[in-house]
């Protein structure tokens, strides 16, 4: 890979950040505006002998990365908004058999086909409650070229270290965005692979954890001879209606993220130290929000930005400890409100919380947020 | 060759020495698939519905039994002479 | 069950769970003794699974088994085989998850023409959910959702499966359960997409509902209708009116798709 700087576009740092990380089988299905990843990655994969398999639809293209990687393949897909609502199925299933594998979505704008080139941010909830049943979730959100690549990494990381499905949230702007930039060397960034069995056979328990609660995953093919299911299973894998196996999967499968917060969570705060309004927002909205507070900075305002880079698990410690600073906050997302009512519920009325938001299609331009930031200043008590 | 013929076939080899069927009954569930494609009426249902071995002298151990016994609970096991 | 085939099954998941007179049972036992006769490597086999009572096979047998969300057993499959062509994969379905939510799979998977083995566990019904219509119910047979008889037509698998490209399509029934055995054998063999259609009865669900009477009586049924093709010939129209011809349907060559790939790397490497 070249050191030199040169433009890349942020779909492209998304799939070449995929190969860095070693994933080597992609399956998807062709989905504006997260196309050019599976486009990119036709070509590429065979290059670094790696698979690519355009599948049938989403359903069965999330399908085919599970199986994949339970041949020992580092795996993903990619989509959009529609796509990402068929592929929840079966990102279910990796959340219950505990299956690493990456789904890169590009939001658009939504509900139903909405509009396909559009930028938008309203699958936040989505990716966190968008497959049925309770889950853990990881979902990381970039907000630049070279940080679609770098988290593309992450995700890549937490998915084999964890054995879940990490979704890599992008959206139109990010993913269609062309920046300058100069991509990792091998080396520059950590590869994490799973931890596979060293136990014979017969002392293999497919879902028995340690006191991290990730059990090693054995491959397809290698003489462990297990067994998968969606179904509620005991450790050895096997499908359980009893209630107190049940209970001990669920809360185990929480615990594995829940006891690593502090591995998962990243964040990047700019001016937040002295500031008295933190603006939080994320993805291509973040970009502009960066502009509206250096431009409120210079009208003499006090306003930080907060953008979580993992926005699932919800960065709750960091928030709360600015709601209870006393700052006021500012939620800026290119939807009706979704990040907006975990920041509200973690604020629990221990600050003001305030809204910019914007669904049309249009990216949120700098000048619509300074905008808010003043109304902010200018109907605070005692001015 | 069709399964149709090569049932008949089967039911047509000669009476084969020392054959002895065995019912698992922990895995029997009483269907009575074995009882009614016995061409030899070795197989039984006994009290309670219990798939009993009837007339074992009867046995020319074609095997229908334990291809068809959807539960493997019948072994057609081959006696020491 | 033969000693020499205990080693295939997951002895201690036994008995299984499907109903007394289930032919189920019958077409796990065939699929054993082809993989015995294969000589396949247990370590290198795979088995995938979807959701119903056919799809619980992948759990009894001992193998890697893969038991996924309805109707995507070839989805799975695909990834798995895709990823490692050089393990053995065979597919276990049932008719409405193969035909009904899982159709679309079905045949890409035969147009595809990947190296996988497929069973549809063809009983007429979704046994599981108690005994609602499939895409494989005949017309005008009950259902608890088709209680008035079944206005829909159902699909003929084997043509399907032979128009979407699969280069391997028998049918059997579980009556032929050595046909099975062999035809399971032939399809593993064939270097592409193989389905094995097996008429299985439900006698809790569709055998009660249509009066078809005693598990035995549903597989004397299949005895009398199933017919090889030589004997289908001979008869008259008529005749061959409730008949179906058991035994291979279809077989040609055609690029199998991991092949294929294989191609590709090497070309490109």
């Amino acid at each position: 890979m070249s050191t030199e700087p040169r433009l890349v576009q942020g779909n492209e740092a998304c799939a070449e950040g995929a190969i860095y990380a070693g994933m080597r089988f992609y399956a998807g299905y062709p989905i504006t505006p997260s196309t050019e990843i599976a486009e990119i990655l036709a070509r590429r994969l065979p290059q670094v002998g790696g698979k690519f398999l355009q599948m049938e639809d989403e359903i069965a293209s999330m399908a085919a990365i599970i199986g994949g990687s339970l041949t020992g393949a580092k795996v993903m897909t990619a989509t959009s908004g529609p796509g990402f609502s068929l592929k929840q199925e079966n990102i279910g299933y990796a959340c219950m058999a505990e299956i690493p594998c990456v789904i890169a979505n590009v939001q658009r704008l939504g509900p139903s086909t909405g509009v396909a080139t559009a930028p938008a941010q309203g699958d936040v909830m989505q990716a966190r409650w968008g497959t049925h049943g309770d889950h853990p979730i990881i979902a990381l959100t970039p907000s630049s070229v070279k940080e679609a690549f770098e988290l593309t990494v992450r995700a890549f990381n937490l998915a084999e270290q964890f054995r879940v499905p990490v979704i890599l949230l992008m959206d139109e702007v990010v993913g269609h965005m062309r920046e300058k930039v100069t991509l990792p060397q091998p080396g520059d960034l950590p590869v994490v692979d799973r931890v596979k069995p060293t136990c014979s056979r017969e002392n293999y328990y497919p879902y028995k954890a340690d006191s991290d609660k990730t059990p090693p995953m054995a491959c397809f093919g290698e003489g462990y001879r297990y067994h998968v299911t969606g179904l509620f299973h005991d450790e050895s894998g096997f499908a359980t209606e009893k209630p107190e196996i049940i209970d001990w999967q669920l809360k185990r499968l929480h615990e594995k993220i829940n006891q690593h917060l502090d591995e998962i969570i990243t964040y990047s705060s700019e001016e937040t130290a002295d500031a008295d309004l933190v603006v939080i927002a994320y993805g291509g909205t973040a970009r502009a929000v960066s502009r509206a507070v250096k431009l409120a900075r210079q009208e003499g305002h006090k306003v930080g930005v907060f953008r979580p880079q993992t926005i699932w698990p919800f960065p709750e410690a960091a928030i709360g400890e600015l709601a209870a600073s006393g700052k006021k906050l500012l939620v800026a997302e290119m939807n009706y409100g979704q990040l907006l009512l975990e920041v509200q519920r973690v604020a629990a009325g221990r600050c003001e919380v305030h809204s910019c938001l914007q669904s049309n299609g249009e990216l949120t331009l700098p000048d619509v947020i300074l905008t808010k930031i003043r109304e902010v200043y200018e109907h605070a008590p005692g001015n | 060759m069709t399964g149709s013929e090569s049932v008949t076939e089967l039911s047509a080899v000669p009476k084969l020495p020392q054959t002895k069927v065995v019912i698992n009954q922990a895995w029997c569930k009483k269907c009575g698939i074995c009882i009614a494609f016995c061409n030899k009426t070795v197989l039984a249902f006994g009290e309670g519905n219990r798939v009993e071995v009837a007339q074992p002298e009867k046995c020319v151990g074609c095997g229908i039994c334990e291809n068809f016994c959807p539960d493997y609970a019948i072994t057609l096991e081959v006696e020491e002479a | 069950m033969l000693p020499e085939i205990e080693q295939y099954f997951r002895l201690e998941k036994l008995p299984h769970m499907w109903c007394p007179g289930c032919g189920n049972g019958i077409i796990l036992h065939s699929l054993v003794k082809a993989i015995d006769k294969l000589c396949l490597d247990q370590d290198r086999t795979t088995i995938v699974s979807g959701i119903g009572c056919a799809a619980r096979a992948s759990g009894y047998l001992d193998f890697d088994t893969l038991h996924t969300t309805h109707g995507r057993a070839l989805a799975f499959a695909t990834g798995v085989k895709f990823a490692k062509p050089e393990l053995n994969v065979f597919v276990l379905t049932g008719d409405g998850d193969c035909t009904a939510i899982g159709g679309n799979h079905f045949i890409h998977a035969a147009r595809r023409n990947i190296n996988l083995t497929t069973i549809v566990f063809n009983n007429n019904i979704y046994g599981m959910t108690g005994g609602q219509y499939s895409p494989m119910t005949p017309n005008s047979c009950r259902a608890t959702t088709s209680p008035y008889g079944n206005l829909e037509r159902p699909f003929n698998l084997t043509d399907l499966a032979i128009a979407a490209g699969a280069t391997f399509v028998a049918r059997t029934t579980t009556y032929h359960a050595k046909q099975l055995t062999d035809l399971i054998i032939e399809g593993y063999k064939n270097k592409g997409f193989s389905l094995i259609e097996v008429i299985t009865h439900c006698p809790t669900s569709f055998g009660r509902q249509n009066k078809m009477g005693t598990p035995a009586d549903m597989l004397k049924w299949q005895r009398d209708h199933g017919i090889s093709a030589m004997r289908y010939e001979n008869l008259t129209p008529e005749e061959r009116a409730d008949k179906f011809i058991v035994g291979v349907l279809h077989k040609t060559e055609a690029p199998e798709y991991t092949t294929e790939y294989q191609k590709l790397l090497e070309k490109l490497g």
